[in-house]
């Protein structure tokens, strides 16, 4: 029959083996909070984009894709590591007439995108007021999106966007915000942050 | 004048001094050995024949090959262990626990809080020696320091190889859980997942080394109150370190006839480090035991 041989005893830890362990643990806060303080500098870090033409400048993410000048938009942010729908954050600038309202915008692009997009539709419509107190309209919608590459044998994705839209002037500013729809309030911040660093002069 | 002296026929046998433990150096050097051997011989084989092909879609050959550094560790370490006329107790436990950490915390911390893949690999050396030292590596650091710390110890460390022994069993089962993730949720091919989980194996059992060693320390000798804490930020550092240099090497330089990415640099990099360490801490440890035993005639705590 093995016999178990317990060598060490129960020991009464010494003061200097009690601050270590109270230290140990005090460090392990400090470095999980540095940690944190890293990975959110690194992930939410932002670069600046002006537009003097379009009158837009905004704080786009740094890591991600960056598009400008195209016809439809003045810039287009994609998160080049999302899978399976890059997350996109858009401003674009259409112009309107004197007595447009940003309802009429809204039904606009409602139009525009029920051709364009399958199962387009509007989800909700609200008031919303900017950083600098201008009134605003935010539309939720959502629509599904196919994958082109049929090898890829994908399922259909939901997509899930907002747009706010703010009247300057002669031009309505669009800040448009799309992201696959279980991720789309994990990344809804991103839209907020920019929502409050865009400056429409 | 006649002598009574006995006139020996064979000379003498030197009376070997009896070692009551297992020997932790020799076996970790065959589990490493192992594994490295393994490795090196699936990568050879699946890269210069058609004897066994690098699928991806082979998930048995994959478990059984994440199982393997805990299949050496059962074979070398445990049963050295046994036959040992003083085992150490608890292995088997430090091993579990170590996997439960590693699944429970490290996993999730790792893919929903760190998220390194996103951020660190845009980083510059220096940020990646942090980054990765704050997050992911301090994280394998603690966890194991805490297993260790609220089980075992101080109670059943009598000697310094104690540390070194039940920290390595808690690595092991870290290491293992790891792995057993790389095999089952990576696309990865059967070479590819074979330097992967020495990668992983390497690394944790090199990290875990320093770690056991100060805990010993603090147990057998009188260290500082800071003794643990730098312990814990230079395993990080290293671990950091490590992660650093592996992004180099894994990212080759770019040529015609070849791809970017070299993970045999890397797999080099990994079995470098951990037989680095592995002298580096016999070394050290080798001394505090003699000039212990120099000062207070004995060995143990």
């Amino acid at each position: 029959m093995n016999e178990i041989i317990e060598i060490g005893e129960p020991t009464e830890l010494t003061f200097t083996q009690r601050w270590n362990t109270y230290l140990s643990l005090a460090l392990a806060g400090l470095i999980l909070f540095l940690g944190l303080s890293m990975r959110d500098n690194a992930l939410n870090a932002t670069i600046e984009f002006e537009d003097l033409e379009a009158g837009v400048r905004v704080q786009v993410p740094t890591s991600w894709l960056l598009t400008s000048g195209a016809a439809d938009y003045v810039v287009r942010a994609e998160d080049p590591n999302a899978l399976p729908f890059k997350t996109l954050l858009q401003v674009s600038v259409l112009p309107v007439g004197p007595d447009a309202t940003p309802n009429n915008v809204l039904d606009v692009l409602n139009i525009q995108r029920s051709e364009r997009l399958a199962t387009y539709h509007e989800i909700s419509r609200t008031d919303e007021t900017l950083r600098d107190g201008s009134a605003a309209k935010r539309l939720t919608y959502a629509y599904t999106e196919f994958e082109r590459n049929p090898f890829l044998q994908s399922l259909p994705l939901v997509v899930k966007g907002v747009d706010v839209v703010v009247l300057r002037g002669s031009q309505a500013v669009i800040i448009t915000y799309r992201e696959e729809s279980s991720a789309f309030d994990d990344h809804l911040y991103r839209f907020e942050n920019l929502l409050g660093t865009v400056q429409i002069f | 004048m006649s002598s009574f002296e006995p006139i020996l026929l064979a000379p003498e046998e030197a009376i070997e001094e009896s070692y009551p433990y297992r020997r932790v150096w020799r076996t970790s050097a065959q589990e490493i050995g192992v594994l490295l051997f393994t490795v090196l011989l699936i990568v050879g084989v699946s890269s210069f024949t058609s004897f066994l092909p690098d699928t991806y879609a082979n998930p048995r050959a994959k478990t059984g090959l994440a199982l393997l550094p805990l299949v050496a560790w059962l074979f070398f370490s445990y049963r050295g262990e046994r036959q040992a006329l003083i085992p150490r107790t608890g292995l088997i436990g430090m091993v579990i626990l170590g996997g439960l950490v590693g699944y429970g915390v490290a996993v999730p911390l790792e893919e929903h809080v760190w998220k390194p893949d996103l951020w660190l690999p845009a980083q510059g050396f220096f940020g990646r020696i942090l980054g990765y030292m704050f997050t992911v590596g301090f994280t394998s650091i603690f966890l194991k320091y805490l297993v260790v710390r609220y089980t075992v110890w101080p109670q059943r460390f009598n000697q310094r190889m104690d540390g070194i022994a039940y920290i390595l069993a808690v690595a092991i089962g870290y290491a293992t859980v790891f792995n057993l993730h790389a095999a089952w949720f990576s696309d990865i091919t059967l070479a590819a997942l074979a330097m992967r989980v020495a990668s992983i194996t390497f690394s944790q059992l090199s990290t875990a080394l320093l770690i056991g060693y100060f805990l010993s320390e603090l147990r057998i000798s009188r260290p500082p109150v800071f003794w643990m804490p730098m312990g814990l930020l230079m395993a990080s550092f290293i671990s950091g370190l490590y992660f650093a240099f592996r992004g180099m090497t894994l990212v080759g330089s770019l040529q015609v006839a070849s791809t970017g990415s070299s993970p045999l640099r890397s797999l080099m990099l990994a079995a470098g480090l951990v037989i680095v360490m592995f002298l580096v801490m016999s070394f050290l440890i080798e001394s505090a035991d003699t000039r212990m035993e120099a000062l207070t005639g004995r060995r143990n705590a």
